[in-house]
């Protein structure tokens, strides 16, 4: 076996299960006598809980429990974040961050409609919801606070007493010399932006499924997080155990974009329920509870100014960023620090001022979703662009071509801080040749004369850049752990959660090389916190990078000791030593040989083994990344707009993108692709949305339009490889790319389409509510030239 | 989400069926599709004291030719009307609408009876009836009765059926007059509810010009409205784009459409008058009526 599987399009090894329905989910785990359990949520936005009355959801037959805070002891806590500022961050930039965390359940007072309040386990969910009704819970109404505008007045109600505003962090970051860069100027573009809420909305929403061991030894959890040992951590303080005596198991994920990635009331609510009863717990969330229950992400408004010279080169970028964090600050670094690190490149500006607040609001609480802060600040960096680019009366795709960050300038230091506390630094690529392969692509020219054409004949398109570049492949450590088994099969195992992007696939496809085996020897288990003892888990574009270099290193590790065996058995040095198909030789002499399973079944204890060499062909190896590698790319859109109806058809849509060496070309097309659609459905489809008395609007799919297939192009993705400097196989993140350019290129796109109106786009959703807005703010603005209307 | 408690009865006949909904009083809910009715039960908006479910009763389901009408049992299922011939043959605009129902899945559930009695004021069969003149049979254990489709609607969700009450049969008169038709929908997405939608059906004569028409727009208020100017203002003239801008904009003057989170009232409005436009344009293009060309049809 001389082929190589990394590098390749290996077809998916867990697709068989997932395709043909014998995937296991939390809701599939079969153990008698499970309950189920039913949050009881507030209705209210703001309120005093008065008080509550549990006696008849209690008597209700076939209830097993209802818990409320006072019921929960050590369980009844505050949710902890591994979105926290390193003590690096705070030292530096020294932040004004209030605590402000979730609790497991709410003690006095709800702060958003949807936090939990009681807790209802019951024979079935039919019983518990009956149970759930019956909870009497006397509220006193607050006055809410829907928009940071409200959060922000100084007469606004506070959602924490004692605060003297709503704002949770007040962050100042910046680099370069940005007075000089104003004041030497020729042209400043000043705008605003706003970024509507919407979120990631799995296919399968959160669930736990609890089961204590009856004779009192701890606790099995099957559980669909992003972070299983993060999970377990936070399950073991809540119940006074120790790690040993939780295990978490992740099932199959129907998908997790970030939302799963937090912590929230169910994660040990569901537990504690379990040790509480004594019996089988589980939760499965329902789709109208997602939407209220699980975070929500993007909303934010974005001032913003950019200084360039006459000719379009950029001086520098200043922002107000006001990110309406819903009720909670559940991940106060994250949404702030990576939104300005995104307004670094791909675009060459010397100074940069960002001035952050994270203001509550009494909505759910907003946290990371698939990009985490990137694309809004990279809709307002491409939008900043367009308008430069009409300033000084370029083409946008000139003003681009002028101001990208060269080859010959990476790596780029701005000298800031990243999100992990070390430096920025751009580390590799080829920004400009991204978008000239974009530009070539989606023939730009050609769509000029095509455009005017249309126009002429009553169509409006229009086209639409951006340039992106992507923080990918956070540390600070991964770990893996491979063995072999004496039937010469190879397990690996790792922390790192598969939420459907193919892991089980790449990180067989790098054992499998390693090892010189087909991937299919090669079993993937992930997300078992028995298996391994550390992980960080699954997001900021991490699995390719940090679990793949894992696995890489693990199993290099494990051939290291085969070799050794091997060499001790065959009485030559290790070094001599080569493994093919499986099969260790002295290098030149394929026989004598050992197979993998031959050392397996030799590597015992009281076998005879070289000096100092434990038994078991088992080794767990962990990496440590010092830095985020930075993948890029360049999205090009033409949409089609009618202008009557605010209707978009998207006509095509192009992304040329570099994650680095590529494990499997094929995950990444489809990672890029699911990444675009979620961008898509973003801007056209998707919004959640609030009424004036804090309400949620949108909990069913009725209101809340995700994108299907009918309602996406083909998109055509061209790749580039620039492999990464940083770690051993050379890989960047793609699992969050994809969704980082499509809100800017979109609305640039049906701007585009309605220049002709004078239409301004500045907002990421552009459903027709948004579309019919711009053209009638712009034609107001055309009947009464003096005023400063602004569009969007 | 589950529903809350209820008994549950499937009869086999209308009698059988109407009897069970006057015994249990206005908290029991004829069944039909479900496709719509379920949904609320699980979220708990709805909590009827007992489902009657319809569909083991045979005298409602059906479609049949009449000499100048056709008669659609309630219980038909949307895509049996899609794939009905005789449908198909005498009125494609029933067709065209019927096809922009949900998905396939909702299609082969849901009912044309269950559609006209949930009245969503978005939905395709409340305005086709309203244009083509349908009227619906309707009957309760005291007797039946026959509903116009101008008195069957009258706000969101609300009819003139009582709450004992089934309809049995939709009659629709075979549209021969008219030379041409067009159903215009504009939804968020393949699938998603109508943001608005525009039935017409228009006669021009050998002269070219407008000598019948009928328009109605769903999605513009609680119940689909005729808009019933539109022959004052047409009869007599030739569709000419200029005719039909200013008519459109005329005849959605009256239209009052709430706001919601997919559209303003004056996105509603602003919709409406292109779709207004649209189909009287493509309606009186065409020059037969028969067959799925005869008119056309526009999906935004």
């Amino acid at each position: 076996l001389s082929e190589t599987f990394v590098g390749t399009g290996v077809r998916r090894k867990e697709d068989g299960r997932l395709l043909y329905g014998n995937a296991r989910y939390v809701g599939d785990v079969q153990l008698p006598g499970t309950l189920t359990a039913v949050v009881v949520r507030s209705p209210h936005p703001h309120a005093r809980i008065a008080s509550i009355d549990v006696t008849a959801a209690r008597a209700l037959p076939g209830v097993a429990g209802v818990f409320t805070a006072g019921d929960l002891g050590s369980a009844l806590r505050a949710l902890p974040s591994f979105g926290q500022f390193p003590a690096a961050l705070l030292a530096a930039w020294k932040p004004t961050l209030r605590p402000a965390p979730v609790q497991s359940m709410a003690t006095e007072r709800v702060r958003y409609v949807g936090e939990p309040v009681a807790l209802v386990v019951g024979g079935d969910r039919y019983i518990a919801e009956d149970a759930a009704d019956l909870v009497e819970i006397d509220y006193d109404p607050l006055a809410q606070v829907t928009d940071v505008d409200q959060s922000l007045a100084p007469d606004a109600p506070r959602l924490f007493d004692g605060w003297d505003d709503n704002v949770a962090l007040d962050l100042t970051i910046g680099f370069g010399d940005i007075e000089s860069a104003f004041a030497r100027a020729e042209i400043v573009v000043r705008d605003c932006f706003e970024c509507h809420r919407y979120t990631g909305v799995p296919l399968e929403g959160r669930a736990l499924m609890a089961a204590p061991d009856p004779g009192g030894r701890g606790m099995t959890v099957w559980s669909n997080h992003q972070l299983p040992h993060f999970l377990r951590a936070l399950i073991c303080d809540a119940l006074e155990q120790p790690e040993f005596a939780v295990r978490v198991v992740q099932c199959d994920i129907g998908g997790g974009f970030g939302q799963k990635a937090g912590l929230y009331p169910e994660d040990v609510l569901i537990p504690f329920a379990a040790q509480a009863l004594g019996c089988p717990v589980r939760w499965l969330e329902d789709r109208s509870e997602h939407f209220m229950a699980s975070s929500h992400s993007r909303e934010q408004r974005l001032e913003a100014e950019i200084a360039a010279t006459a000719d379009g080169g950029l001086l520098g970028l200043r922002y107000e960023a006001l990110i309406d964090a819903g009720a909670y600050l559940t991940f106060p670094a994250v949404v702030p620090v990576l939104g300005f690190a995104h307004t670094v490149g791909p675009y060459r500006i010397p100074a940069i001022a960002a001035v952050i607040r994270s203001v509550l609001t009494n909505k759910t609480t907003s946290a990371p979703y698939r990009g985490a802060g990137r694309p809004e600040t990279v809709f307002m960096l491409n939008r900043l662009i367009d308008r430069v680019a009409e300033a000084v009366g370029r083409d946008p795709v000139d003003v681009r071509r002028l101001n990208l960050i060269t080859p010959g300038e990476l790596p780029y230091a701005p000298g800031v801080l990243y999100r992990d506390a070390a430096p920025l630094v751009l580390d590799s690529g080829d920004y400009p040749a991204a978008l000239e392969r974009c530009i070539a692509a989606i023939d730009y020219e050609g769509f000029r004369r095509e455009q005017r054409a249309a126009r002429a004949a009553g169509r409006q398109t229009g086209i639409g850049i951006s340039c992106n570049v992507e923080a990918t492949g956070i540390g600070p450590f991964e770990g893996a752990r491979v063995r072999v088994d004496p039937s010469g099969r190879l397990a690996v195992y790792s922390g790192v959660v598969n939420t459907g992007q193919g892991h089980e696939t790449v990180l067989a496809q790098v054992c499998a090389d390693v090892f010189s085996v087909d991937p299919e020897q090669i079993t993937v288990l992930q997300g078992d916190t028995t298996d391994i003892g550390f992980s960080r888990g699954t997001y900021h574009s991490r699995v390719a990078v940090a679990g793949a270099n894992a696995v890489h290193k693990a199993a290099r590790r494990t051939l290291d000791k085969a070799m050794s065996l091997a060499a001790h058995r065959l009485e030559a040095a290790p070094e001599d030593m080569e493994i093919r198909e499986g099969r260790i030789s002295v290098k030149g002499s394929p026989a004598p040989s050992l197979t993998l399973g031959e050392l397996a079944a030799l590597c015992i204890p009281g076998g005879d083994l070289p000096d100092g060499m434990e038994p078991g062909l088992d080794e767990t190896d962990y990496v440590n990344l010092s830095a985020v590698t930075w993948a890029y790319a360049a999205h090009a859109a033409i949409v089609s707009v009618d202008a009557e109806t605010g209707g978009v058809e998207i006509v095509r849509y192009v992304v040329v993108h570099d994650c680095g060496q590529m494990l499997n070309p094929m995950i990444v097309k489809g990672q890029i692709q699911g990444g675009v659609v979620a961008g898509i459905g973003g801007a056209l489809l998707e919004e959640l949305v609030y009424d004036e008395d804090g309400q949620l609007v949108t909990t069913s799919f009725m209101d809340y339009l995700l994108p299907t297939l009918t309602d996406v192009p083909e998109i055509e993705i061209h790749h580039m490889s620039t492999p990464s400097p940083l770690n051993t196989l050379g890989v960047k993140g793609a699992g969050e790319g994809g969704t980082v350019g499509p809100p800017a290129a979109l609305a640039a796109a049906v701007e585009d389409a309605l220049t002709d109106r004078g239409v301004r786009i500045n907002t990421t959703s552009i459903s027709p509510r948004h579309i019919l807005s711009a053209i009638r703010a712009a034609e107001s603005h055309r009947d009464s030239p003096d005023s400063d209307h602004q569009a969007g | 989400v589950r529903p809350a408690p209820f008994s549950y009865t499937a009869p086999e006949t209308v009698e059988e069926a109407v009897a069970a909904l006057a015994d249990a009083g206005p908290d029991a809910k004829a069944l039909a599709g479900g496709q719509s009715l379920l949904a609320m039960m699980n979220f708990r908006v709805a909590r009827p004291s007992l489902l009657v479910d319809l569909r083991r009763i045979p005298e409602l389901t059906g479609i049949s030719a009449g000499h100048d009408s056709v008669r659609v049992g309630a219980m038909t299922t949307h895509a049996e009307a899609e794939y009905s011939e005789l449908l198909l043959a005498s009125m494609p605009v029933v067709r065209r609408a019927v096809t922009l129902i949900g998905h396939p899945a909702i299609r082969n559930r849901g009912t044309v009876g269950g559609s006209l009695a949930h009245a969503d004021p978005a939905a395709e069969w409340p305005v086709v009836a309203l244009t083509l003149g349908a009227r619906m049979r309707c009957e309760n254990n005291q007797g039946s009765r026959w509903i116009d489709s101008d008195r069957f609607f009258e706000d969101y969700f609300e009819t003139a059926l009582g709450p004992e009450e089934l309809i049995t049969d939709v009659e629709i008169p075979i549209p021969r007059r008219y030379t041409g038709w067009s159903v215009q929908e504009f939804a968020r997405q393949s699938g998603a509810f109508a943001i608005v939608l525009v039935v017409a059906v228009v006669r021009v004569g050998d002269d070219g010009r407008i000598e019948d028409l009928e328009i109605c727009v769903g999605g513009c208020g609680g119940a689909p409205v005729r808009l019933e100017s539109a022959r004052t203002k047409l009869v007599g003239e030739r569709p000419t784009d200029r005719v039909l801008e200013q008519a459109a904009r005329d005849l959605i003057d009256d239209l009052a459409p709430r706001s919601d989170v997919h559209a303003t009232s004056e996105d509603r409005v602003a919709i409406a008058r292109a779709l207004v436009k649209r189909a009287l344009t493509e309606a009186g293009a065409a020059r037969s009526f028969g067959g799925p060309n005869g008119g056309g049809a526009d999906e935004v």
